[in-house]
């Protein structure tokens, strides 16, 4: 079977890949690389294998040995690195690989056992990536990169032009200019198109040379692991190169896409071949103006679009709070409700001073003055307090008048008392167990108690009439932020080991580019 | 400022209301108040004698004639006497059965026959254990010896006297003696009983009775009052008739040789309280007499010379000029009504209460009105001074007046250091008032409570 697999590997294919077939090729190598990366290497190496009967890339057959050598199976691991040798004898690796092809053979037999075993997985790497390798650092050993290769398709119509695919042999090498001296990188042996190349993870320079009268032209590509990237250049029609950029990084761009049915063309800035004629071209991000545009692209002219967004003239109060419930007006109109659970409340304001009242059945009324910016969003926590207990108040209130009435009465009966007793006093009458002496103590007492006791109730209930003791309800307001985009998810982070021009290879196949003599990407 | 001001503000409403003022106003009291002790029973208060020597004044507080309790109370010299009773051992001691009269008589000195007896009371007849197995009946008398107290009798004048209280005693019957002393150190003590139809008196510092003679209309008789007058070195006895429309006298001379005066004749219950004491400014005692309706004071140096009589219809003829120095009726004040049915003069006494030298009546009635209460009671003041002599001075009451409390059943007035103040018994309440102030004075306001 695998003899098959291997004598039936292709040395090119068709002119050009359907748009279904390349779907088909990405889709085998996503599966095997997602149990790979799972650790699933019994099924990955099964799906590598599979893959390869459907479309026999040497890639598949390298990952298939990949997973083999995982799974300490190293004579099928053997047998399919042989086969993706056999398949692609001028790959870059394939002396360090025939080295650790003999190393697995030897642990295979046992001849040198767990020791020559360990020494190859522990040191292949070194033993494989020499610096007299040329590009061995760059091809690094699969033991220690875990790296699967990837595949990719240079195609051009009409087919045969040349192709030259060089390959940064440094992180630290800028990027390609043509026509100049680049070291730091490496061409691999191609031939003309259709070219299909199994590669290692990293960063390549497709060169498409002159051909049928056309022009040459070039595109710098990021290749991530188990990957198939298609570069396709219809030649016999000049494509344009668009630029665009905005004062805004990571814009959202899209091209003649009115509805949104399609991904964004690209992010900010960004740049990319594309058919000439008329486009619309939006660019948008969250907190600004939409920049609308046409554009009009010649044959192979180049054209740079640089938008300046203006942010929105209206911001955003992310509004919750600390009850679960709470009712919201902005300028004396009702806004909305916030309720526990619910992310923020989002209320649309035009930029300026506006007034906020937050409030709850019983919670104090929150009121506020916010500040809102244009294109930003504002959060804004309601830290509600309790409403006050009016009840309370009312009550204190009238137990301190009922006190303090109390009291003065008590008082009036003592002074009269004292006065009697004065008076029994004066007359000599007055006896020491006079019960007017104990119940006009009593009453003083009870005066001055209750005097102090109302007084204090009094002032409970003042307090509680005006401030109340759990304060005012109060708002945290954090430092604005750019607006987020709820509606639609973040673009993803640009990887290093992706391309950076175009941003998104794997959508050349919708932006053909045309083989131009102005395709060099100099405006017409 | 305002902080200030406000503080100031609080202060006053404080200090308006204070309570301590009313401590202050108790401190202050005019009238102290000495309870009843625990098991007394009732009726105390009913009679009260006082002696005092020395700076030291005793007040004797006993109950109903005939009763076995009596209380002693130390006044000490200033406005803060004992509360509680020093001796209640008075007529009471098991074993030495005592019959309390009607009146008892208080002698700041033991007799001559004893050393160091101070304080005691003669309260009634009674049987004393002799020191020998023995006893004697007598008047039952207990002084204070130090720390400690004497028993002893004063003996009956014969003996068929002695054997009818035996007889009494053994039987548990009191038979109420009337006493009455003069106002001396070793006083002079007259003695009338009733039932016995006999009256005698024991000459100062003596313990052996001198029999009264008695003329055969007077010998069935005679009541339960009774009263000593002290004349230079002579005595005057006078003794009220049962059927309360006269009084008899008697005449003791320096060498306590008696002799009959004769009677005086009055309105109905004449002589239901007697008294003695310097009421004008000689230095004679004088006879303070009680009816029904008036109280009169009849002067000591007149009736001493009243000449001897046998006239049993006891007119006042014989009484010379100005011998009856005042006669006042019961009055009334703004808090005190109730004349008509207050008992006035149902008990008298005499004291320089004033500190002007001369003496004012002190009338007890029991049954007046005081601020609504009735039988509360209360003690009027007369101070017979020759421009007003019959004017009522002052009312005294308590402060804390009930109903029934019978405030003036007995009064006296006790010798407070150089002053005398009164002392006015409410059975009812069970308690003594001491009437240290009033309007009467002392002017100078010596003591605290008199502001």
């Amino acid at each position: 079977m695998l003899l098959t697999l291997v004598t039936t590997q292709p040395r090119a294919a068709p002119a050009a890949t359907s748009a279904e077939q390349l779907r088909s090729y990405r889709e085998h190598m996503s599966a095997g690389a997602a149990l790979f990366l799972a650790g699933r290497y019994e099924e990955a190496a099964r799906t590598f294998d599979e893959a390869y009967v459907d479309h026999p890339f040497a890639a598949f057959l390298f990952n298939a040995g990949l997973a083999y050598e995982r799974q300490r199976r190293l004579d099928l691991a053997v047998e399919r690195f042989r086969a993706f040798i056999a398949a692609a004898p001028n790959a870059a690796d394939a002396a360090p690989l025939r080295r650790w092809i003999a190393d697995l053979e030897v642990q295979a037999d046992g001849a040198e056992g767990a020791a020559v075993a360990s020494t190859a997985a522990e040191g292949g790497a070194g033993t494989t990536a020499t610096a007299n390798d040329g590009v061995a650092n760059t091809v690094a050993s699969p033991v220690a990169r875990s790296a699967m290769k990837s595949i990719l398709l240079v195609e051009t119509v009409p087919p045969g032009a040349p192709v030259t695919v060089l390959i940064r042999t440094l992180e630290e090498t800028p990027s390609f200019v043509d026509g100049q001296e680049n070291p730091g990188w490496q061409a691999l042996p191609t031939e003309a198109t259709p070219v299909i190349l199994s590669l290692d993870a990293g960063r390549y320079h497709v060169i498409v040379g002159q051909h049928a009268g056309f022009a040459a032209t070039s595109a710098e590509v990021g290749l991530g692991p188990a990957r198939v990237l298609q570069l396709l250049a219809k030649q016999g029609a000049f494509m344009a190169l668009l630029r665009v950029d905005a004062n805004v990084r990571d814009a959202y761009v899209f091209l003649d896409d009115a509805e949104r049915l399609r991904p964004e063309w690209g992010t900010t800035p960004h740049a990319e071949l594309v058919q000439p004629g008329r486009h619309r071209l939006s660019i948008e991000a969250p907190g600004y103006q939409p920049f609308v545009t046409e554009v009009v692209l010649p044959e192979g002219g180049e054209r740079r679009v640089t938008a300046r967004l203006e942010c929105v003239d209206f911001g955003i109060v992310r509004l919750d709070a600390n009850l679960r419930k709470v009712q919201v007006e902005v300028d004396g109109q009702r806004v909305g409700t916030w309720s526990d659970g619910d992310g923020p409340l989002e209320v649309r304001l035009p930029a300026g001073s506006h007034r906020v009242s937050v409030s709850s059945r019983h919670s104090r009324t929150l009121r506020t003055e916010l500040q809102v910016q244009r294109g930003k969003a504002l959060p804004v926590h309601a830290q509600m307090a309790p409403a006050l207990r009016r009840g309370a108040a009312w009550t204190q209130a009238i137990l301190s008048a009922v006190v303090v009435g109390a009291s003065i009465a008590a008082g009036v009966e003592s002074n009269r008392l004292y006065s009697e007793l004065e008076e029994d006093r004066d007359a000599g009458v007055l006896d020491e167990s006079d019960p007017r002496l104990l119940r006009g103590k009593a009453f003083a007492i009870g005066a001055d108690v209750g005097l102090l006791a109302g007084g204090v109730l009094g002032v409970l209930a003042a307090y509680n009439f005006i401030r109340g003791p759990v304060g005012e309800s109060r708002v945290r307001i954090d430092a604005p932020v750019d607006f987020g985009a709820p509606s639609r998810p973040h673009p993803p982070a640009a990887r290093g080991d992706e391309a950076v021009v175009p941003r998104h290879p794997d959508r050349v196949d919708d932006h053909p580019v045309q083989r131009s003599s102005n395709a060099s990407g100099e405006s017409p | 400022m305002t902080r200030r001001r406000h503080a100031t503000l609080s202060a006053l409403v404080l200090l308006g209301c204070s309570w301590s003022r009313f401590d202050e106003a108790r401190d202050e009291a005019p009238v102290l108040i000495l309870e009843q002790p625990p098991g007394m029973g009732d009726g105390f208060g009913r009679s009260m004698a006082t002696s005092h020597i020395d700076d030291d004044t005793a007040l004797f507080v006993v109950t109903e004639p005939g009763g076995q309790a009596a209380a002693e109370y130390r006044l000490g010299t200033g406005d803060d006497p004992s509360r509680e009773a020093t001796d209640l051992g008075h007529c009471a001691e098991k074993g030495a059965p005592c019959f309390l009269g009607s009146q008892v008589a208080a002698l700041p000195r033991g007799p001559e026959s004893t050393v160091g007896l101070t304080h005691c009371l003669l309260a009634g007849l009674g049987r004393h254990e002799t020191s020998d197995g023995g006893h004697s009946v007598g008047v039952h008398t207990r002084c204070d010896a130090g720390a400690a107290q004497a028993e002893f009798t004063f003996a009956l004048p014969t003996g068929e006297l002695a054997t009818a209280a035996e007889e009494l005693i053994e039987r548990g019957a009191g038979d109420p003696l009337a006493l009455a002393a003069s106002r001396a150190e070793r006083p002079l003590v007259f003695a009338v009983w009733p039932r016995a139809h006999q009256a005698w008196f024991y000459p100062p510092g003596q313990t052996s009775a001198i029999v009264v003679p008695l003329p055969p209309e007077m010998e069935r008789d005679l009541g339960g009052s009774a009263a000593v007058l002290a004349i230079d070195h002579r005595h005057l006895l006078v003794a009220a008739a049962k059927d309360g429309e006269r009084l008899f006298l008697w005449r003791v001379d320096a060498r306590y040789a008696v002799e009959t005066i004769g009677c005086l004749g009055g309105d109905a219950e004449l002589g239901r309280a007697l008294t003695a004491g310097r009421v004008d400014f000689d230095a004679a005692d004088d006879l303070v007499v009680s009816d029904a309706a008036r109280v009169s004071v009849f002067s000591g140096a007149a009736l001493v010379t009243v000449p001897a009589t046998a006239d049993p219809d006891c007119t006042l003829e014989a009484l010379p000029p100005g011998a009856l120095l005042a006669s006042f009726g019961c009055g009334e004040s703004a808090a005190v009504d109730g004349c008509s049915s207050s008992e006035f003069g149902a008990s008298l006494a005499v004291g320089d209460l004033d500190g002007d030298g001369d003496g004012e009546v002190a009338v007890g009635a029991p049954r007046m009105r005081v601020r609504g209460e009735r039988g509360a009671g209360a003690v009027l003041l007369y101070d017979v001074e020759p421009s007003a002599p019959n004017a009522l001075a002052e009312v005294r009451y308590s402060s804390s007046a009930s109903r029934d409390d019978g405030l003036g059943t007995a009064v006296s007035t006790p010798s407070i250091r150089n002053r005398q103040i009164l002392a006015a018994s409410a059975p009812g309440a069970g308690r003594i008032a001491l009437f240290y102030c009033g309007s009467l004075g002392p002017a100078d306001g010596s003591t605290p409570p008199c502001r």
